[in-house]
């Protein structure tokens, strides 16, 4: 059963269901989906900023995970898919932020303010950038998997902190409660869930390959090449030529000359 | 600015981001890509 779910086109099905869906959620965010009674038309916002707020959080657990296996097998191939995850992440930790700043600005009137999870949220986005610049430290690919492994296990601890310190230290930003009425509403914000877990998937995938090649050792094809910086070697005879064309005696006009024209070295090369 | 306004410049800013790493995570980025 792992040999024929190996054989799926995982990428394929992405490369098609991942644009399909985001088309669909962009029909329904933006189109389909009514205004807020409260918050106007800026509520389609929110059908960016959560799918990426619980998607940086999936993909922080996929690195630890992934950092788990890497230190159980010592595969830098979990090193790798550790990595694409953090910077998925990264990015949609960024875009969390950026899209619940713009829904501030006309909701609380402040682009930004220290509320707890706003800050842990900038916190966590700090110290998961810090795991991609931990990274560049040493040149053992080992020894910087190893290191990654651990500090994104201690950076995931803000995870759990940042998603219930809306409970613990009630503020501004809105508790994790779903209650939302209208369905075209509840159709936009899972559909964009579902559009943002198919379009981070395909791109993960991606992101894990490029690594993959980039971390292959040379081919027997790629050693055979010969670099484009090193001309092929000339023969003897014409290394031998001296810069300035030596005369040989008086050449009749017309007629060609006895020596190689550079032309024909270039040739000769 | 008006709702749409917000509306428009977060969808903008999410387009560039994706896009941004749908683009990067291709290799294409690096010198001579593939």
């Amino acid at each position: 059963m792992l040999a024929t779910l190996r054989r799926f086109p995982t990428a394929r099905v992405l490369s098609v269901a991942a644009p399909l869906s985001l088309a669909v959620a962009l029909i329904l965010a933006l189109v389909v989906a009514p205004p807020d009674a409260l918050q106007g038309q800026s509520v389609r916002l929110m059908y960016l900023h959560v799918p990426a707020a619980i998607g940086a959080y999936l993909c922080y657990g996929l690195a630890v995970l992934a950092g788990l296996a890497y230190l159980r097998r010592r595969d830098l191939a979990w090193d790798r898919r550790a990595r694409a995850a953090v910077e998925l992440g990264v990015g949609l930790t960024a875009l969390t932020l950026i899209e619940g700043s713009i829904w501030a600005r006309p909701t609380w009137g402040v682009y930004w303010t220290w509320d707890p999870r706003l800050v842990t949220t900038a916190l966590l986005f700090l110290v998961f950038l810090g795991y991609l610049a931990l990274r560049m430290v040493s040149a053992d690919p080992h020894r910087v998997a190893r290191r990654g492994a651990i500090f994104s296990m201690l950076g995931f601890i803000l995870v759990p902190v940042d998603h219930f310190c809306v409970i613990w230290f009630p503020s501004i930003h809105q508790p994790p409660q779903l209650v939302i009425e209208d369905p075209r509403m509840i159709a936009a914000l899972v559909v964009s869930m579902v559009a943002f877990a198919l379009l981070g998937a395909w791109i993960y995938l991606r992101r894990v390959a490029v690594l993959a090649e980039l971390a292959a050792p040379a081919t027997v094809s790629d050693q055979l090449n010969v670099a484009p910086e090193q001309p092929a070697a000339l023969p003897d005879q014409l290394s031998a030529l001296p810069d300035q064309p030596v005369a040989l005696g008086r050449q009749p006009a017309g007629q060609p000359s006895a020596q190689p024209t550079s032309a024909a070295v270039a040739g000769q090369r | 600015m008006s709702g749409w306004s917000y509306v428009i410049a977060g969808y903008l800013v999410a387009a560039v981001i994706w896009g941004g790493y749908w683009v990067w995570s291709g290799g294409r980025l690096r010198r001579g890509g593939r």
